[in-house]
């Protein structure tokens, strides 16, 4: 029967999850196993018998660190008798351990021992289970205190605080130990909770959000974000979960983006430009009130694709491509459309778009501003219609880089080119500039030109210029007419200005340069004119009468005349002639001469009624040394004495006149002075006092120059009078901006540029020297030992071949009055005489016969190549720049041009005007 | 040392100047020019590689030389001229008439 219960047991606990057992404590305090289900065996691998036998066996199996506390449990269910429970761990059979729960009853046995009856439940699982909840317990506490946001639970039941994190018990200025087990009220609505308490409307329901205000002990509040819902642990209480985030930083963004928005609003609204937004779609979201204002139309209307009903049906389909282009590419777009704006006409808008990107780089949309251009497409259609109509081809450049800008049609018709061809190119490429063709007047800038088509026919153009700043740069803007007609006219009938003009040189030439007044004086006369390109008529008459007409007279005159180009050159032929042949007739006083000149001019026919002549004349009387003077229509001229400045004539005096060819029978009046040594007097026409009028708008009054002069004369009171024009041609020519004068003798000026300077040269201090040559050596010598003394001090004052030079003019010059003159006598003397002023100049003078030097044949001439002998006075006027014959024959002076004079200081024309006048 | 010396070889005769040739030296090289042996020149050579200067007198000799030389077929060659001197002979058209080296 035992067994059979024993078996039933067996069978009984095989089947429970656990092991069954029997433990007992035997009287003499050993422990045993009596009883063991079979998983006993099957975990230990230790027969049940040995275990009944002996508990010893099972205790080896337990891990070392939880036998202590194993005997210890089961010595106090001894002594209490009360229940046996404890966690342990046994090895088992393959050398692991797994935890165990052991539970047992205790009862006395009657022989004194203590059989405890229960199971081991294996709970190695359940330990690891726990061990993974008490390590999440511990990472979720961590996450719950390490988070910013505040988290509050609080139980339902007593609305106690159960659990409060760090960041929620510092938004009420709390401790976490402090909060807990409080009453919500007590911390959150006594007169914390500024507007809502945690429990009021919205605690009805199951979650929701709200922001609220904390309210700092100190009276700040906080904003918060409030996250709150309720749940329920079944077999638990009701809880409340609230999260607190503090938003001061997004309400301070927000309020940020606010102010940006309305800032961004407001400076949208005010400016006259229609702007727009798009988003990421290219939908557009956003006008301005310009926009809305212009369409008449509300933001709803025109957002999205609203804004495209106001394109122009014919501009639409072009419109949605550009955007549709620009949108996929996310590049900057311009685009000119019409849009009909709230009247319900179409004006032209010009739309830039622009990509709008994050920090991040992301694309945005797009912001476009447009302009309404519909005055300026007018403007530019009109400018298009005026292009196209003008005669002229007209070259649009920047004045900076050359490049041309626009041209109109004519301009390319002119150049045989397309007018898109042109643009972007230099128009130095298409216009060639003749050398030298510039012939501009006071107010504008013109030239002549060609240009040669890629088909290479040549057009000939008179370009005009204008420069004028627009958009912050200069503009240079080049009309060209078409003369290649009137060249090839011009060209047919052999009208040639070049010809022209040296006909008109050759008329007034040879004037004298170094006239012998007698008593040691000399007369240093220095005319120049520099044509501008137009070719006026001014012209300068230097002329010595005396032998023929009585006393010995230089006549001067510095005319100019009305008009421009061949004509006026060829009237400058007459009038020069004119007064040619009035001081080659019969003795007449000045004025006697200026009023038949006036009358000659008028009677003429050459000149129109409404051409004149200007001009400044004067007769010096070599015998006592009188300057008769008269100004025609002109400002008077410059005297220089002893350093100071003065006018001749004189404001008021006589001697002023108006223009000659005005009315025959005129009166005119002279005036006159005595000239003394070292007098300079300077005469210019308007040229000069023009000359700064092109690019500075001002001119020069006579008083003005005046001053000028006297400026220059007070740093330099001794400068000979061809060095003082240098000077004052220099500072005005530097003033104006123009170059004049020049090896080339260049006028770039607007205006023929005159000037007519004399000095009375004192010869008190020239070299001289006495010669009686008996014989050609003896002469051979004086020759040598003459340039011996001279040739330095020429060579200093930067005299070109100096010796080759000298040589020519003292061999054959000599040899020429000792063999023809003196016929080789010793008895009579030679006189040389050398100085330096003005000029280098080497006068010689025999007393024998004199002869006409104008005779002598060119020795160049082709049947006069071979001739033994006249080369002589070609040598001579070969060698010197100017040569001056005199006394019949029997004496000359020989000029040496000095180079231009070492830059000296020069005055500023800005400040004359400051100038006392002395 | 002399102003002008002479030198023959063959039938090609050098004269040789080292000085200005104003009227005095123009007529010392007529003479050195009489003395040589004109029949047999056909060439004659003017060394002016040290003439500074030469005037009217001295270019009516060379003229006069070139008659003589030319009318016995030979020519003149002019070795040596400056700057100066070859312009002048160039506008004196002399060029046409001597072969200026």
């Amino acid at each position: 029967m035992e067994q059979a219960w024993s078996d039933r047991l067996r069978r009984l606990t095989a089947a429970a999850p656990g092991i069954a057992y029997e433990f007992r404590r035997n009287p003499d305090g050993s422990y045993c196993l009596p009883f063991a289900s079979d998983r006993m065996y099957e975990f230990f691998g230790i027969p049940i018998e040995l275990l009944a036998e002996d508990a010893q066996h099972a205790f080896n199996r337990v891990h070392p660190e939880d036998l202590p506390e194993l005997m210890r449990s089961i010595q106090r269910s001894e002594r209490t008798m009360a229940p046996w429970r404890h966690e342990f761990r046994l090895r088992h059979q393959k050398g692991h351990y797994l935890w165990f729960l052991g539970q047992s009853i205790p009862t006395k046995d009657p022989d004194g021992g203590i059989t405890w009856r229960g199971f081991l439940l294996d709970v190695t699982e359940f330990r690891k289970l726990s061990e993974t909840l008490r390590d999440r317990d511990r990472f979720l506490a961590n996450l719950l205190e390490s988070l910013p946001v505040g988290v509050v639970v609080i139980r339902k039941q007593d609305e106690r605080v159960v659990l409060i994190n760090a960041a929620g018990a510092a938004m009420v200025s709390h401790s976490a130990e402090q909060l807990l087990n409080m009453r919500c009220r007590d911390v959150l609505c006594g007169g914390r909770l500024s507007k809502h308490c945690p429990f009021g409307e919205s605690a009805s329901e199951a979650a929701h959000q709200d922001e609220l205000l904390l309210v700092q002990p100190d009276g700040t509040p906080i904003p918060v974000l409030r996250q709150f819902r309720t749940y329920s642990i079944p077999g638990d209480q009701d809880y409340y979960l609230m999260v607190f985030t503090d938003i001061r930083e997004r309400k301070r963004l927000e309020t940020a983006l606010r102010d940006s928005e309305s800032r961004y609003r407001e400076l949208a609204d005010s400016i006259p430009a229609l702007v727009w937004i798009s988003g990421p779609d290219g939908a557009c979201v956003d006008f301005n009130r310009t926009w809305l204002e212009f369409r008449g139309r509300t933001l709803e209307q025109e957002k999205e694709d609203g804004w495209l009903e106001g394109v122009h049906p014919d501009d639409r389909e072009r419109v949605t491509a550009t955007y549709r282009n620009a949108l996929q590419a996310r590049a900057p777009f311009v685009m000119t459309y019409r849009l009909l704006r709230h009247d319900g006409v179409y004006r032209w808008i010009e739309d830039h778009g622009v990509p709008r990107l994050d920090t991040e780089g992301n694309f945005l949309g797009y912001a476009g501003g447009c302009m309404d251009i519909t005055d300026r497409q007018e403007a530019q259609a009109y400018l298009e219609a005026v292009m196209a109509g003008v005669q002229a081809g007209v070259f649009v450049s920047d004045a900076r880089t050359d490049i041309l800008i626009d041209v109109n049609n004519e301009a390319a018709r002119l150049a045989e080119q397309p007018r898109d061809s042109l643009v972007g190119r230099s128009w130095r490429d298409i216009i060639t500039r003749d050398r030298g063709s510039d012939h501009p007047s006071a107010e504008e800038r013109g030239w002549d030109g060609q240009i040669v088509t890629p088909k290479l026919h040549l057009r000939r153009v008179r370009v005009r210029e204008t420069v004028s700043a627009v958009g912050g740069r200069d503009i240079l803007v080049q009309s060209a007419m078409d003369i290649t007609d009137l060249h090839h006219l011009l060209s047919s009938q052999q009208v040639d200005i070049a010809l022209a003009r040296q006909l008109l040189d050759d008329v007034v030439r040879p004037m004298p340069r170094h006239v012998n007044l007698g008593r040691d004086l000399s007369l240093f006369v220095d005319a120049r004119v520099w044509p501008c390109a137009k070719a006026g008529g001014d012209h300068a008459l230097v002329r010595n009468f005396g032998d023929l007409i009585g006393s010995p007279l230089t006549a001067l005159a510095l005319c100019d005349q009305s008009g421009h180009e061949v004509n006026c050159v060829l009237r400058g032929i007459y009038t020069t002639l004119t007064l040619d042949t009035i001081l080659r007739g019969s003795r007449r006083t000045l004025q006697d001469r200026l009023e038949l000149f006036n009358s000659l001019l008028e009677l003429s026919g050459v000149f129109r009624e409404e051409d004149f002549v200007t001009g400044r004349f004067g007769d010096i009387d070599h015998d006592t040394g009188i300057l008769t003077y008269a100004a025609c229509g002109h400002p008077p001229a410059f005297l220089i004495r002893e350093g100071q400045v003065a006018l001749l004539p004189d404001a008021g005096t006589p001697g002023n006149n108006g223009p000659c060819g005005f009315l025959a029978g005129t009166a005119f009046t002279t005036a006159a002075l005595r000239l003394l040594p070292g007098d300079r007097v300077i005469a210019f026409t308007d040229g000069l006092a023009e000359m700064p009028y092109r690019n500075r708008k001002q001119r020069f009054t006579a008083p003005m120059l005046a001053r000028l002069v006297q400026a220059i004369i007070d740093k330099n009171p001794d400068l000979p009078v061809s060095e003082l024009t240098d000077v004052l041609l220099a500072t005005i020519t530097t003033f104006s901006g123009e170059s004049v004068g020049g090896p080339n003798g260049d006028n770039s000026s607007a205006d023929d540029v005159s000037i007519l300077a004399f000095e009375i040269e004192s010869l008190t201090q020239a070299r001289q020297w006495i010669l009686h040559p008996g014989s050609d050596r003896e002469l051979a010598q004086s020759v040598t030992a003459i340039a011996r003394e001279l040739v330095p001090l020429w060579e200093k004052q930067g005299i070109r071949s100096p010796e080759f030079r000298l040589r020519s003019v003292l061999e054959e010059g000599l040899s020429n009055i000792w063999i023809h003159g003196h016929r080789k006598s010793p008895d009579i003397p030679i006189r040389v005489r050398a100085w330096v002023r003005n000029d280098c100049v080497l006068e010689l003078a025999g007393a024998g016969e004199g002869f006409e030097p104008e005779r002598v044949p060119d020795p160049r001439l082709p049947d006069r190549i071979l001739a033994d002998s006249g080369r002589g006075i070609f040598m001579i006027r070969r060698a010197a720049d100017f040569l001056d014959w005199f006394d019949a024959g029997r004496a000359f002076r020989a000029a040496f041009r000095r180079p231009a004079a070492p830059a000296i200081p020069v005055p500023d024309p800005m400040e004359i005007m400051t100038f006392p006048v002395k | 040392m002399s102003q002008i010396s002479t030198d023959v070889s063959g039938n090609t005769a050098t004269i040789r100047v080292s000085v200005a040739i104003d009227g005095d030296v123009a007529e010392q090289m007529k003479t050195a020019f009489s003395a040589l042996p004109l029949d047999k020149i056909k060439l004659l050579v003017l060394d002016f590689s040290a003439v500074p200067f030469i005037g009217s007198a001295g270019l009516g000799k060379l003229l006069l030389f070139y008659k003589r030389v030319s009318s016995n077929g030979g020519a003149i060659e002019v070795r040596g001229a400056s700057r100066e001197l070859q312009e002048l002979f160039q506008e004196l058209r002399l060029d046409l008439l001597f072969k200026i080296v």
